[in-house]
């Protein structure tokens, strides 16, 4: 049975990009109160110079004039200087470059797609500049990719005492902490970074990892100071989202959603991706709010498309997530759960694999690997995955495993013995009362009988379909359809269907 | 009487020994003032000379403070003429001093103009870029360097190191020139308000993000020595220091758009710092890319406290002393010849 863990309480952690990509949203921002004027003596000189300039055009002449309107922020000037500057070979590459980045024409180098080249690079680069805060994180990320924790969390330690309070590197830290169960050390490092300073951002991660660890956190009478600009709404997003997850986790849903709904007026891409979880798993009738924003995150987008019974576009963003987010174990859970609803187990295992890369020790993907390769029938490598298995914490886990090595009994041939760990799986999954996962095993039962041919009793089938049939979760409705699928081929050969005998272990009733 | 300013129309003109010959062209009319207006002149000896005549008109151009402005020139034409007759006095050699200076009036006009003269130079330095090599580059910014030094002994801050501001004489020796940002110690001038930018184009990266440090040394030396790191840059880049690291921020990253504090913006004008470092090395020789890169990152450093002489060496060099940069380049220039 395929591990799926989409309804999981949903936190607003940091997402961990690169640096370059994280520069980009304005996640990193502090916006100014008063617009900057230049200065009386700049602007004369500016008007000086570029009459001077005008009068006796060097190249030389151009691209200091240039540069230094640029600093200023004099982009019209800075433009007609750059057209001159231009591909003019007198000139040397950076301010050739400078010209053609003023002009919005600069090609941007792209970091190589292999973590391995990117980590060369990047130690290169280091060797240079080991003061350098953001390359150690960058090498920390690579390193979490590669599953290499240790040698990742020497780097991030190293950038965390390069910049104790910078908000990109206590958020990188705190999410690489989080992903390898450090969560005291997560805690230590936000509080002291707020030591110093207020932060919003750093404030939002702070409430969210006392959340991770059952910690109370005071809260801020004030989320937003008078200033409730676009802007400052946008700083304050993952604040004002965290708190009305705690006023949801409380049970005020009407303040929470008074809290979602200001958030949601500018919300950060880690907002938007909440936003989504909130409308689908608590107030669907929030989605026109939201779905405006959803573009800004491909998660959001994935979780969307695959609600929606998009498979093939929830795959496709969820395959960019991963590749965005390659340490997220949900972006592998959800590409590798759709790619095995389509049948591609073959793609099912290698995104289960990229997954454990970073995760190795993550349940759900070590389960989906081995529910691929045991659909499969490559029982050999099943069986040494199975025996990976990390142990399954929660009850929903035990759910899953023992349905996984119901599975796996019956590709060995002992039917009876697969089922009854089929039955099992049923059985704790009653004890959950979680309807969703009892059906899911069920229907997953139900799958394995058909395609091992071992169906003792039509009626149960009917049974399951018939249970399943209003439930609307996306899991639920695409299983359901491999159930159909394959019930519809066989009854088209009936004499498949052996002939009905008493089963040896009755089944629960539902 | 006419409407433009008397310092705007002194061609023709007799001021003391100089005769008025031309005006420095301007391809805008600065009728409506500006603090100074510039002229070639030549004496009976033949000698030729540039003439800076400052503009008290303009003091009388502003819709309010009139009085104010015209005290705040007035001071700033002493002050410039006081600190350029000490540097005369001190001898310094790579500083381009005053041969004259006065205040010329005439009958009807209400407003006299002080002005200074000074040698006429070969142009600047942007003009030699194109015909120079390295090490003729690396001789020019040695001058520079012996200019702020010498200015530095006496404890006056340039505070508008650029390009422009670095004039060449004949064919090999190059002079700081320009003090009129220029500010002393212990005799502050009209712009040694603490948080005075000066220029913001070529200004250290520090003040632009407000951090204006206590300590005097390191507020003024030290934007001087970030000033140098950029004329260095240019020579070497033809773009200043502080333009290549501010086209590896983001908009929300540069100054003008920032509003959070130097220490939280320090992070990335670090990471901005060693990408700018790391694309000039390879512009530079192999025999002197090390030392060299080595000097521009010591004096462009955007951390003003780690900005100059490292620490292992704070025993035998004071911070901001440019002894050792100009013994540095003094030798690379020669290296590369």
């Amino acid at each position: 049975m395929i591990h799926f863990n989409d309804y999981e309480k949903k936190l607003v952690i940091p997402r961990w990009l690169d640096y370059t990509k994280a520069a980009r949203s304005h996640e990193f921002a502090f916006p100014r109160e008063k617009p900057f004027v230049v200065n009386a003596i700049t602007q004369r000189r500016l008007v000086d110079d570029f009459a001077d300039f005008k009068s006796s055009p060097l190249p030389h002449k151009a691209a200091d004039l240039m540069g230094a309107a640029f600093v200023v922020g004099e982009m019209s000037m800075a433009r007609d200087l750059a057209k001159y500057v231009k591909g003019n070979i007198a000139l040397q590459k950076p301010a050739l470059a400078l010209a053609d980045s003023i002009l919005g024409e600069a090609h941007r180098k792209l970091a190589p797609t292999d973590v391995s080249k990117r980590i060369a690079i990047d130690k290169m680069f280091l060797n240079e500049f080991p003061q350098n805060p953001f390359a150690w994180v960058e090498r920390a990320r690579c390193y979490t990719i590669l599953g290499q924790f240790g040698k990742a969390e020497k780097c991030i330690r190293i950038a965390i005492n390069l910049a104790p309070a910078d908000r990109y590197v206590i958020r990188s830290a705190v999410r690489f902490f989080l992903h390898i169960d450090k969560v005291e050390e997560a805690w230590h490092y936000i509080k002291r970074s707020l030591e110093t300073q207020f932060d919003p951002w750093l404030k939002a991660t702070e409430v969210n990892v006392a959340e991770v660890m059952k910690k109370s956190v005071r809260k801020l009478k004030w989320l937003l100071s008078a200033n409730t600009s676009p802007a400052n709404i946008y700083q304050f997003s993952e604040l004002i989202e965290s708190f009305g997850m705690l006023e949801l986790m409380n049970g005020n849903d009407h303040r929470a959603k008074k809290h979602f709904k200001l958030a949601w007026s500018n919300p950060s891409p880690n907002v938007v991706t909440h936003s989504e979880w909130i409308v689908r798993e608590h107030f669907p009738s929030m989605i026109e709010i939201a779905e405006g924003n959803f573009g800004e995150s491909l998660e959001a987008n994935a979780w969307q498309h695959y609600s929606n019974l998009q498979i093939d576009q929830a795959c496709v963003y969820a395959m960019e997530w991963a590749l965005e987010e390659p340490y997220a174990k949900n972006a592998f859970g959800l590409a590798s759960f759709i790619a095995f609803q389509r049948g591609k187990y073959e793609s099912g295992i290698t995104i289960s694999k990229s997954g454990l890369k970073a995760s190795p020790n993550e349940f759900g993907l070590q389960n989906n690997l081995c529910f691929g390769l045991l659909k499969l029938n490559n029982l050999p490598q099943a069986e040494i995955e199975l025996a990976k298995m990390p142990r399954a914490e929660t009850p929903a886990d035990q759910v899953i495993l023992s349905a996984t090595k119901g599975l796996m009994e019956f590709k060995r041939g002992n039917i009876s013995l697969g089922r009854s760990l089929y039955y099992e799986a049923i059985g704790k999954a009653k004890e959950t009362g979680d309807l969703r996962l009892i059906v899911n095993a069920a229907l997953n039962l139900a799958i394995v009988e058909l395609e091992t041919n071992s169906v003792e009793d039509e009626a149960e089938i009917e049974a399951v379909l018939k249970i399943s049939e209003k439930m609307k979760t996306p899991d639920v409705v695409l299983t359901r359809q491999l159930l159909e699928q394959a019930y519809t081929e066989k009854k088209k050969a009936p004499l498949a269907f052996k002939e009905f005998r008493n089963p040896k272990i009755l089944p629960p009733k539902f | 009487m006419s409407t433009r300013p008397l310092a705007s129309r002194l061609e023709g003109k007799q001021i003391g020994p100089w005769k008025v010959i031309k005006r420095k062209e301007k391809a805008i009319d600065d009728s409506s003032g500006y603090f100074s207006s510039c002229y070639f002149v030549e004496n009976g000896d033949g000698q030729k000379a540039f003439l800076k005549a400052f503009n008290y008109h303009y003091a009388f151009g502003g819709k309010s403070g009139s009085a104010d402005v015209l005290k705040f020139m007035t001071q700033n034409f002493t002050y410039e003429r006081d600190l350029l007759s000490l540097c005369n006095g001190s001898k310094m050699r790579r500083v381009v001093t005053a041969i004259d200076s006065g205040e010329y009036s005439e009958a009807g006009e209400i407003i006299s103009v002080p002005y200074l003269v000074f040698e006429i130079a070969d142009g600047d330095l942007k003009s030699h870029m194109a015909i120079s090599d390295l090490a003729w580059k690396l001789k020019s910014f040695h001058d520079a360097l012996l200019g702020v030094s010498q200015l530095h002994k006496v404890k006056i801050a340039h505070q508008d190191i650029k390009p422009s501001n670095i004039l060449v004489f004949g064919k090999n020796v190059s002079k700081i020139s320009d003090l009129g940002l220029a500010t002393q110690l212990g005799n502050a001038s009209n712009w040694e308000t603490s948080e005075h930018v000066g220029d913001a184009r070529y200004a250290p990266v520090e003040l632009l993000y407000k951090h204006f440090s206590p300590n005097w040394e390191t507020r003024r030396f030290g934007a001087d020595l970030f000033m140098m790191g950029g004329l260095l840059t240019y020579m070497i880049a033809d773009t200043h220091f502080l333009s290549m690291m501010y086209q590896k921020l983001e908009d929300h990253q540069r100054h003008n758009s920032f509003g959070g504090t130097f220490s939280q913006a320090l992070p990335f004008l670090l990471n901005a710092y060693h990408l700018s470092l790391a694309d000039l090395k390879p512009l530079i020789p192999e025999k002197i890319r090390d030392e060299l890169t080595q000097i521009i990152a010591e004096l462009s450093h955007p951390d003003p406290d780690k900005r100059g002489n490292p620490p292992r060496l704070l025993n035998k060099h004071r911070q901001f002393s440019l002894d050792r940069y100009i013994s540095l380049t003094d030798r690379l220039s020669k290296a590369v010849k």
